[in-house]
């Protein structure tokens, strides 16, 4: 115990050593240094070559850690560049370096002789006096005598790092010696790989400073890569096998794993494509506890981007890489990995596989399968399930375009999903719907939309392991759950309107299924959800009623319209159950559509579902429910005359029993439309005189109006009620109502005296006759309070303005129909 | 007034000034001049620098004499000799002359003037090159002695020789030498060649490991310099390190040729004369190359081989 106690006292005094030792030797080098700075300024080349040389014996300590030495490598090799530059500037004075670069072997001991040797060759090199090749042969020749770990790797960095930019190559300034330069730096690589290994023995304890050195044996490899030199067919020959030499001769883990992922990053993907075999070759020499799955699965990756830049061409290639993958995964036991490791690769293998052949199927279904085998019965961690979620979510659903279905519809696709747990199958779920929605997918089997109901269901249903089931009043007070949640339900609803098939029987078939689902997702999701799918059956209706009796008997059609009001019904009815704003609305559109179809019954029992909702409905609402109910029996045609008498009169006894006279007033005067005059619907349902008599009650409820403003203008909305009604041959109407309650009007407006604000009432109607109609009842429109705020109602215009606008148009009918006795009566 | 009783005596043993210079070699082209910084220990003198000119073993030793007479003085005859010896520092300093070429420049006279001599010394043969060793010198000198009634007058010119020879027609392969312990390391040190010119020349060899079973520290080349006496009375044999060549940090890699390169320049040049086994039948100037290898528990494994030096012709 008190060992353990006292350790990690003992490693901080460690630290702190090796930073005083560090210091110290930090601190004799500048002074060193400086004086070398010095003596060179004074061009005294042999005091200053003493002072680099006492400068770098500070590196030949042993006692710094591999991390500190490094730290004192970057100090000293940061003053040693003065003298390169010293060097350099020599050679510009037409001084020959060939004597400074034996003056400076002069030194006895090893370390500053070859730091010294290498900043003279460099600049020797750099002067173009020699032969580069020459001299770098020297170099690395005589930087043999350092093998000590930490110092050797250290002084072949520093012989890589000055002689990187001035190795032989083609186009070169420095030579066209091509393979010396390749073989130069292959020596490099190996002795430093050799001496990275060694560090181990020397730092046993300290495998994180060795580790955070492996950049050092890496650059060797970068050097190779940036020589223009080295063509595919160079590195296929030449240079992969000496590297896979060198990096299996030392049999050392962390070297072998970093080295091939430098190999692989450093490289070009083509000269992976061609040479695939002997990396995979590699694989099977290298030390068995090397992440050879890694490494693989980097290989693959970046091979899928390369495919994915380079879709046409190549393919050949593509298909024996992939070819040598599966024999050596299979080689190694794939199954066998660790699971990481084995999902990992899956993954990969899969991606690269279908960049090359897309959607590929079979082999999709293979690898699901394979994955769902190795899975059963295993507990997925969080990383485990991450890797699997980048499976099922970016490489399957991503990388299908044309056939999304295909992948989604397999068991083990499913499956799988269901080995994560919620938030991962929830985001798999959205992303699913938004690639179908980016791409317009057509969903048209119903497979499919089984499939597609099982793999979102995270979207559409509670799920047993959701911490927080469906939202409750809890979550809707969260205003970022809430915005998601809208958000997410209204991709479904996007969804469904993806769903499409020619066939009307397969396509109602589909939405029942969907439907099947929808209807557990909770009154929160329905609102969402099944509104939309309401819709979308009543399209299906007005599809299948569209259908002609050809089409019907060639594709042996069964469902029929009626048998989807059916199943409108039903889902409005859960709406309406759940007190769902909605469901008087869609009541009523169901009802348009059915009539539309031709199917009475099922208009009349929308209808009359809509005027059950109509009486629960507030008061306050009640107004504007009621003239909705209006507009819609106004275009209702297929309903038997009983039923739509039966409506009637009960739309008539809802705006009899209306509470505010103004609403009263206004309802009436609008109800006269549903008996009058019905163009385009059968005679029986015409009624003038019950036209005239909801005018005369509209009147009477106007009267007792008590605001003013009010008053006038329901006045004016009756008695443009009833030009409408006279314009339309009312014969019932007359002039002498009319004229009756325009004088009113004047009387009620003079009595205000209000001729402030004279609108321009002539821009209100446009010159054109044939928009008149509908140009007027925008004006009455007008007349309607907008209700933005329920206190107090606004209107567009003043009435008396509303008055003049009136009065010109009736002015204008009077002049236009002289024969209408109506008109010629009409006071104007 | 010192100065003047300086001169006194001065005038006392030496009647005249002498000025003794030597026309510049025409054989040697670079580094006509050699510093020579010696230390301090040797026969108990302050360290010392001097400056010498250099001439070749072969070549004609002639210049100028000139006497400037402090007041008349007569003379019994006034010479000129080469003097080549061999200077011993045990119990003070022995010489032995080995060479002594003298000339006569005026018989018995008297001297009023300055008077100038000219002096040539061809075909003396200088059978080794000027040397300043721990141990033993060899100096080479223009001495003028006039001769006097009373007291004979020397005045020496000292001046340095370089043995210059003929590139030997011998092959010269080198050598290897296998060094270790088995199973422990074995290692094959070459030298790529036996004979060296130490002007501007260098060793140059390897060190291959064959076996290695064990870690090394480091490996050292030192190049010696050996004096021996075979005198009876005061025999000795003393090491002189010239350079010491850190060949090896750390363990190599069996199989791994380990470069070794030393320059003769790197040594001051005054310190290296070709090997000269042996000098007037007693003494010798040999050359070592001694490698040692540490490993990390400090055992040390050494082995030691003689090279041989010469002075090529430029």
């Amino acid at each position: 115990m008190s060992r353990r106690t006292q350790q990690p006292v003992q490693r901080k005094s460690e630290d702190e050593m090796q930073r005083e030792l560090l210091d110290a030797a930090t601190q004799r080098a500048a002074v060193n240094s400086y004086k070398m700075k010095l003596e060179l300024d004074k061009e005294n080349l042999e005091e200053a070559l003493a002072f680099a040389s006492k400068m770098l014996n500070e590196m030949r300590t042993s006692k710094l850690t591999p991390g500190y030495y490094y730290k004192l490598y970057i100090v000293i090799s940061d003053h040693l560049r003065y003298l390169e530059y010293y060097f350099t500037e020599q050679h510009r004075k037409g001084i020959s370096l060939s004597y400074m670069y034996e003056r400076v072997q002069w030194v006895g001991q090893i370390v500053p002789r070859l730091y010294l040797l290498i900043t003279v060759g460099s600049a020797y090199i750099k002067s173009r006096t020699v032969s580069s090749v020459k001299i770098l042969d020297d170099m690395v020749h005589m930087c043999k005598g350092e093998q000590h770990p930490t110092r050797g790797l250290f002084l072949r960095q520093y012989l890589l790092s000055l002689t990187k930019d001035k190795l032989p190559d083609v186009n070169s300034e420095y030579g066209l010696e091509v393979d010396k330069s390749i073989a130069f730096v292959l020596k490099n690589f190996h002795d430093t790989v050799n001496l990275y290994c060694r560090l181990k023995d020397d730092w046993s304890g300290r495998d994180k400073e060795r580790f955070q050195l492996r950049t050092l044996i890496g650059m060797n490899i970068n050097s190779l890569s940036n020589l223009d030199c080295v063509n595919v067919e160079r590195y296929a020959a030449e240079i992969l096998p000496k590297l896979i030499e060198t990096i299996t001769k030392y049999n050392d883990i962390m070297a072998q794993d970093y080295l091939m992922q430098c190999i692989i990053s450093a490289f070009p993907d083509e000269y992976h494509l061609a040479t695939i075999e002997i990396l995979i070759k590699s694989f099977d020499v290298l030390n068995k506890q090397v992440a050879i799955p890694q490494i693989l699965i980097m290989l693959m990756d970046r091979l899928s981007q390369y495919a994915k830049k380079n879709n046409n061409g190549k393919q050949e290639n593509m298909g024996e890489l992939l070819n040598h993958l599966a024999t050596y995964l299979e080689r190694i036991g794939f199954n066998t990995l660790p699971l990481k490791d084995f999902l990992e690769v899956s993954n990969s293998l899969l991606n690269l596989h279908l960049h090359h052949h897309s959607e590929d199927v079979e082999f999709t279904k293979k690898t699901l399968d394979t994955v769902l085998a190795r899975l059963t019965d295993v507990e997925l961690d969080q990383k485990q399930s991450g890797i699997l979620e980048d499976l099922l979510c970016f490489t399957i659903v991503d990388q299908y375009v044309e056939n999304l279905g295909a992948p989604l519809q397999m068991e083990s696709f499913s499956a799988l999903l269901e080995k994560l747990d919620y938030d991962l199958r929830y985001e798999i779920a959205t992303h699913i719907i938004r690639r179908l929605l980016s791409i317009e997918y057509k969903i048209d089997s119903v497979e499919l939309v089984t499939a597609l109901t099982d793999v979102l269901s995270p979207l559409l249903v509670d799920q047993k392991d959701n911490s927080g089931p469906s939202p409750t009043l809890k979550h809707l007070s969260d205003a970022t759950y809430l915005k998601s949640f809208y958000e997410e339900q209204n991709l479904v609803a996007c969804m469904l309107q993806l769903f499409d098939h020619p066939n009307t029987d397969i396509l109602c078939k589909m939405y029942l299924t969907v439907r099947k689902t929808l209807g557990k997702g909770g009154e929160f999701r329905i609102a969402y959800t099944l509104v939309p799918l309401t819709n979308c059956f009543l399209k299906l209706a007005s599809r299948i009623d569209m259908l002609s009796e050809e089409e019907v008997a060639n594709q042996q059609l069964k469902m029929t319209a009626e048998g989807t009001f059916k199943f409108t019904g039903q889902i409005l009815h859960i709406l309406s159950e759940k007190k769902n704003s909605q469901s008087f609305q869609l009541y009523l559109s169901a009802a348009t559509i059915a009539d539309h179809c031709n199917v009475g019954e099922w208009a009349y029992n929308f209808l009359s579902k809509a005027f059950l909702l109509y009486e629960q409905a507030s008061s306050q609402d009640q107004l504007s429910l009621l003239q909705i109910i209006i507009g819609t029996l106004g275009q209702i045609r297929n309903l038997t005359a009983d039923n739509y008498l039966t409506l009637t009169t009960s739309a008539n006894k809802f705006a009899r029993t209306q509470l505010l006279p103004a609403s009263k007033g206004r309802a009436l005067a609008d109800l006269s439309t549903i008996y009058y005059p019905l163009q385009a619907s059968p005679s029986e349902y015409q009624n003038a005189e019950k036209a005239v008599e909801c005018l005369k009650m509209a009147v009477a409820a106007a009267k007792s109006c008590e605001d003013q403003t009010e008053k006038q203008h329901v006045f004016i909305h009756i008695l443009t009620s009833m030009i409408y009604q006279a314009k339309h041959n009312n014969t019932s109407l007359e002039a002498k109502m009319a004229n009756s309650l325009f004088n009113m009007i004047v009387k009620e407006l003079s009595a205000k005296e209000n001729d402030a604000s004279q609108q321009d009432s002539s821009t209100l109607f446009g010159d054109d006759d044939d928009e008149d109609d509908e140009a007027f009842m925008n004006v009455i429109a007008t007349t309607k309070p907008v209700v933005n705020n329920k206190e107090k109602a606004t209107y567009l215009l003043e009435p008396a303005s509303m008055f003049e606008a009136t009065r010109a148009y009736m002015a204008r009918l009077k002049a236009e129909k002289e024969s209408n006795d109506f008109f010629s009566a009409l006071t104007v | 007034k010192k100065s003047s009783i300086m001169s006194f005596f001065k005038s006392l043993t030496s009647p005249c000034e002498v000025d003794i210079q030597i026309k510049e070699s025409t054989e040697v082209k670079q580094e006509k001049n050699v510093h020579i910084k010696e230390p301090k220990e040797k026969s108990g003198e302050e360290e010392k620098i001097e400056i010498l000119p250099v001439y070749t073993n072969t070549e004609t030793i002639e210049g100028t004499i000139t006497l400037t007479p402090l007041k008349q003085f007569s003379y019994k005859a006034i010479k000129v000799a080469l003097i080549g010896e061999l200077n011993e520092y045990y119990e003070g300093k022995q010489t032995l002359e080995f060479v002594n070429s003298s000339n006569t420049l005026a018989g018995v006279g008297k001297m009023t003037d300055v008077t100038t001599f000219e002096f040539s010394f061809k075909n003396i043969v200088k059978k080794y090159e000027s040397y300043r060793g721990n141990n033993f010198d060899i100096r080479y000198s223009i001495r003028v002695t006039i001769c006097r009634s009373l007291l004979n007058m020397n005045e020496d010119k000292e001046f340095w020789v370089r043995k210059v020879v003929h590139h030997p027609q011998i092959e010269d392969k080198g050598m290897s030498i296998k060094v270790g312990l088995p199973n422990i390391v074995l290692l094959k040190m070459t030298y790529f060649k036996m004979i060296h010119d130490c002007y501007k020349g260098f060793i140059e060899g390897c060190l291959r490991f064959e076996f290695v079973n064990v870690r090394i520290d480091r490996a050292v080349i030192t190049l010696k310099r050996r004096e021996i006496s075979k005198n009876p009375d005061y025999p000795f044999s003393h090491d002189e390190v010239l350079f010491q060549y850190e060949i090896i940090d750390g363990t190599p890699y069996a199989e791994e040729e380990i470069p070794l390169r030393i320059y003769f320049d790197a040594i001051p040049s005054w310190k290296l004369m070709p090997t000269e086994e042996t000098i007037e039948d007693c003494y010798g100037v040999t050359y070592h190359v001694h490698l040692a290898l540490w490993d990390i528990k400090k055992t040390r494994y050494f082995k030691q081989r003689e090279l041989k030096l010469i002075r090529e012709l430029p």
